[in-house]
């Protein structure tokens, strides 16, 4: 009976930290925001339609500054279609290596280069950001967090201005219109 | 414990022997019973009680012989199943001590009777705890029904025993065995959670400041939450559904919070809990208080270990 018992006293003692903390949960969750981000992304782009012109070949999602957006899209999106356009991923570390895309995300790191990113493509690539509010980044599209919930703003205006016409679910679901 | 009962049984069984032969129903096969039984042999002994019923079949309501009865199980159950936790002899010793207590009108046995049925009840108890012990997620079902079993003659021979800190143990460690099968297998074993949410929290309802399960649960929320977007949402969701997961995710991130900051207030030099609420407040895109508890953790861990 003694053995027993001291397996019963062993087991009043189970003082286990089972689900240890480190850095991967940090690291999981910001796993999860990049999925998420690009879920919005990819949502972005089957839900704004474009000009005749850039309706053929491939569709081209240009991710400027954030790798790990790049690698959640690239893995997740390449050769999906929007309509009957392959998706191809393009990375942009440099403001220089910028090249036109139907769509290119400035990621918050990189956002003082926004004026300058303005310049470098095309009136007819969307535009999304994430910075502070949708009027001081110009852009067409902007991520913004409410209350811990990642949410978009829509430039309807200056996205029509440019030939750029936003699907009703975006316009339904946006934070913000202007 | 060992010698205890041999005294116990040394005193059980000769009083009672006198007492036999001075009885009208005389039953010599009860004489070779204990004869059986006192050189050990048990298996003939448990042979013994059968014919001992056959041929002096008044002794079914006799309390001396279920009480013999009940030792030679005992005996079977560690001696010779060398206490195996599916031998059959120890559920027929309990219940042969049971059947000696309903008969014992003068509480002749009692004190023996409840001391046996104390040591089985320990038994299931220690077969259920070897389980647990180990965490293990295969067996897990045999240390419910061990644990049950274990309550359930315990309070038949006590009727008041406080169970309070087994059954906080129990459901903490239950608890985490379900959150381990839910993890083997996020998709097909969900259910699995809420299983180990209730444990948790009937571990929480016994003692509301128990630091593993607040810090487990806790923990176990946040993950959830991160579940929901890397697991449960298909990259090519709508947007209507990524906005009902967001919240979903949302709700467990808030809801691991509490949990973490309690324990947090107990041990404040705790690291693992300063790194956990940084996590938390990231998941909530609170990156004011992330950076702060980063800050904290970074202070922690700057400091000689002798300060911690």
């Amino acid at each position: 009976m003694k053995t027993n018992f001291k397996i019963a006293f062993l087991f009043s003692l189970i003082l286990v930290l089972s689900a240890g903390i480190s850095t991967a949960q940090t690291d999981a969750s910001k796993t999860a925001k990049v999925k998420l981000k690009g879920i919005y992304i990819y949502s972005f782009a089957k839900n704004v339609y474009w000009p005749q012109d850039y309706s053929t070949g491939d569709f081209f999602i240009g991710v400027y500054g954030d790798n790990d957006l790049y690698s959640q899209l690239n893995n997740s999106y390449t050769d999906k279609l929007i309509g009957s356009q392959k998706i191809k991923i393009k990375f942009f570390n440099e403001l220089d290596q910028i090249k036109d895309c139907h769509l290119l995300f400035v990621c918050e790191e990189k956002m003082k280069d926004i004026g300058s990113v303005r310049k470098k493509i095309s009136k007819q690539t969307l535009l999304v950001s994430e910075g502070e509010n949708l009027v001081t980044t110009g852009s067409m599209i902007n991520f913004i967090y409410i209350q811990s919930r990642l949410k978009f703003q829509v430039n309807k205006t200056k996205s029509e201005k440019n030939d750029l016409k936003i699907g009703q679910t975006l316009t339904k679901l946006a934070h913000s219109i202007i | 414990m060992k010698y205890g009962i041999k005294i116990l049984l040394f005193i059980t069984l000769t009083l009672p022997i006198t007492l036999m032969y001075s009885q009208a129903n005389y039953c010599p096969e009860f004489m070779l019973l204990i004869q059986k039984y006192k050189s050990k042999s048990y298996n003939d002994a448990k042979l013994y009680l059968d014919t001992v019923l056959l041929k002096c079949p008044d002794q079914k309501n006799e309390a001396y012989y279920w009480h013999l009865s009940g030792f030679t199980y005992l005996d079977v159950y560690k001696y010779i199943d060398g206490k195996s936790p599916i031998s059959k002899a120890r559920e027929t010793s309990i219940n042969s001590f049971m059947e000696s207590k309903k008969w014992d009108k003068t509480n002749k046995f009692t004190v023996h009777n409840d001391q046996a049925l104390n040591i089985l009840a320990n038994t299931y108890y220690n077969d259920a705890a070897l389980i647990l012990q180990n965490e293990d997620t295969v067996n897990y079902e045999n240390a419910i029904v061990f644990y049950n079993q274990y309550k359930d003659l315990k309070k038949k021979i006590q009727p008041d025993y406080d169970f309070s800190e087994k059954d906080l143990s129990y459901n903490y460690v239950m608890g985490n065995i379900y959150k381990y099968k839910y993890e083997n297998n996020k998709r097909y074993y969900r259910f699995y959670v809420d299983s180990s949410i209730i444990c948790y929290n009937r571990a929480l309802d016994i003692d509301s400041n128990h630091y593993e399960t607040l810090y487990d649960l806790g923990i176990l929320y946040h993950n959830l939450g991160v579940d929901v977007i890397l697991n449960d949402l298909e990259v090519d969701a709508d947007l209507e559904k990524v906005i009902i997961m967001q919240e979903k995710a949302i709700g467990y991130f808030s809801a691991a919070l509490p949990y973490l900051k309690k324990i947090h207030g107990f041990k404040p030099t705790d690291e693992q809990i300063v790194q956990g609420i940084a996590a938390v407040y990231y998941s909530l895109n609170d990156m004011e208080k992330h950076v702060k508890y980063m800050d904290v953790l970074r202070d922690l861990k700057n400091q000689p270990p002798s300060n911690k």
